[in-house]
């Protein structure tokens, strides 16, 4: 009991001032799961692989968003959205992956507008 | 005749780059010049990443000329704003930072061929579009840190990542980044996972595999009776199977930290993509395993 009583104060006083893995990372197995859909289906990957993707991606997110969070911070706004996001993709030189993302974004607003003109039956 | 006059072209550009440099930091910071010296010494390097430099260097004539000048005043306000950073940096070296200009470094190829065949398609766009003067220095050289030379990068990144350098500084500053990794998340779920049965390679055995073993095996096992019957799939057992292997255990946890993250934990599986049922199914049965392994605990005390 003492011991489960010390343990768990420690890892109190631990977590609050760590930033945690999963606050950190996007989740190993989501990530080797994208890393898989590109390779034949015999292919295998290496832990090492999936944690260096792992935080490449990370990292990634948070080069773009704060892109993105700074114009917003310039325009005295709180919210980013998608469309922030694919100009943060322009302005960094991502021309290549900005266009793509425009043409997602537009379904994705399309397919939310037939969601809400049909809701789905109850019962 | 046509690769020679390519040649000739990376050279004006790159000694127009240099010049552009050097101008630069003249006027705002006297000690830059160092870095503009440095930049012509390794003239040699460059050649080597010249197509680099001209694949970007080509693709920017399609952006707007106004958001290059633009662009270009910020990155210079960046620069000067980034000098009390730079002592920051002395202070606390950020470990990632060599990341970021490796990762800078990789992405170059792939947009370089990328925008070779843009090129082939907007051929006329070229014609049009007139080359300004700022789109000569599509390279611009960090402040060096911690590596003898200056890394090159995109110019349209240069505050970027100048700012994230500043995040992970401050966030070095301010909390503590896990650098070694925790071979699982949830002290419950490892308990449990250290407690089921094993057969031959580590994996765990399954209902069927269970019976067998233990009509096969002559001692009473009790502690496997509360094993978890579900399937799992192959890189679930691949994981527990590193746990086993790793060996180091955390101190136990509270039940409402447990309860929590188990939310967050089914919270991320529902994120995914189809197979996010038959994780959360999985779920729910570790859920019934470590009801399981609450119960055993008696048998454990009567052990004692």
């Amino acid at each position: 009991m003492m011991d489960n009583v010390g343990g768990s104060s420690s890892n109190i006083a631990e977590n609050s001032g760590i930033i945690r893995e999963q606050d950190r990372l996007l989740p190993i197995a989501n990530v080797g799961k994208i890393m898989k859909q590109i390779l034949p289906p015999n292919a295998k990957i290496s832990k090492e692989s999936k944690e260096t993707m792992q935080e490449c991606v990370s990292e990634f997110i948070s080069f773009v968003t704060s892109e993105a969070s700074e114009k917003c911070r310039k325009e005295r706004r709180k919210t980013v959205n998608g469309d922030d996001i694919c100009w943060a993709l322009g302005s960094l030189g991502f021309d290549d992956y900005a266009e793509p993302l425009r043409r997602y974004l537009q379904r994705y607003r399309e397919q939310e507008l037939d969601r809400a003109n049909n809701p789905p039956k109850r019962g | 005749m046509p690769g020679k006059a390519d040649t000739d072209d990376w050279r004006v550009e790159r000694g127009e780059q240099i010049q552009f440099q050097s101008s630069i930091y003249s006027h705002h910071q006297p000690w830059r010049c160092g870095v503009g010296e440095n930049a012509s010494k390794s003239s040699s390097a460059d050649q080597l990443n010249g197509s680099i430099v001209n694949g970007i260097t080509r693709s920017e004539t399609n952006d707007k000329s106004g958001e290059g000048v633009a662009k270009e005043y910020q990155n210079i306000k960046h620069a000067v704003l980034s000098t009390p950073f730079t002592m920051d940096k002395h202070l606390a070296p950020n470990p990632q930072m060599e990341l970021v200009g490796h990762s800078v470094v990789l992405t170059s190829p792939y947009s370089d061929a990328q925008h070779g065949q843009i090129l082939t398609t907007y051929g006329q766009q070229v014609m049009i579009n007139p080359q300004l003067y700022g789109m000569y220095h599509a390279r611009m050289p960090l402040p060096p840190e911690m590596e003898e030379e200056p890394v090159y990068v995109n110019a349209k990144q240069y505050h970027g990542i100048l700012r994230r350098r500043q995040s992970r500084a401050k966030a070095e500053l301010e909390k503590k980044v896990i650098k070694n990794r925790k071979p699982y998340l949830h002290e419950s779920r490892h308990l449990h996972a250290m407690r089921r049965a094993r057969g031959n390679g580590g994996r765990f055995l399954n209902k069927k595999k269970l019976e067998n073993y233990n009509s096969d095996a002559t001692s009473d096992i009790g502690q496997n009776t509360g094993a978890n019957p579900s399937t799992n799939s192959p890189n679930t057992q691949h994981l527990f199977t590193n746990n086993e292997n790793l060996g180091s255990s955390n101190a136990s946890q509270a039940t409402v930290q447990d309860m929590h993250r188990v939310e967050s934990f089914n919270i991320g599986y529902h994120n995914g993509n189809g197979l996010a049922e038959l994780y959360h199914s999985q779920a729910n049965g570790k859920k019934e395993g470590n009801c399981f392994g609450k119960e055993r605990d008696p048998n454990n005390g009567a052990f004692k």
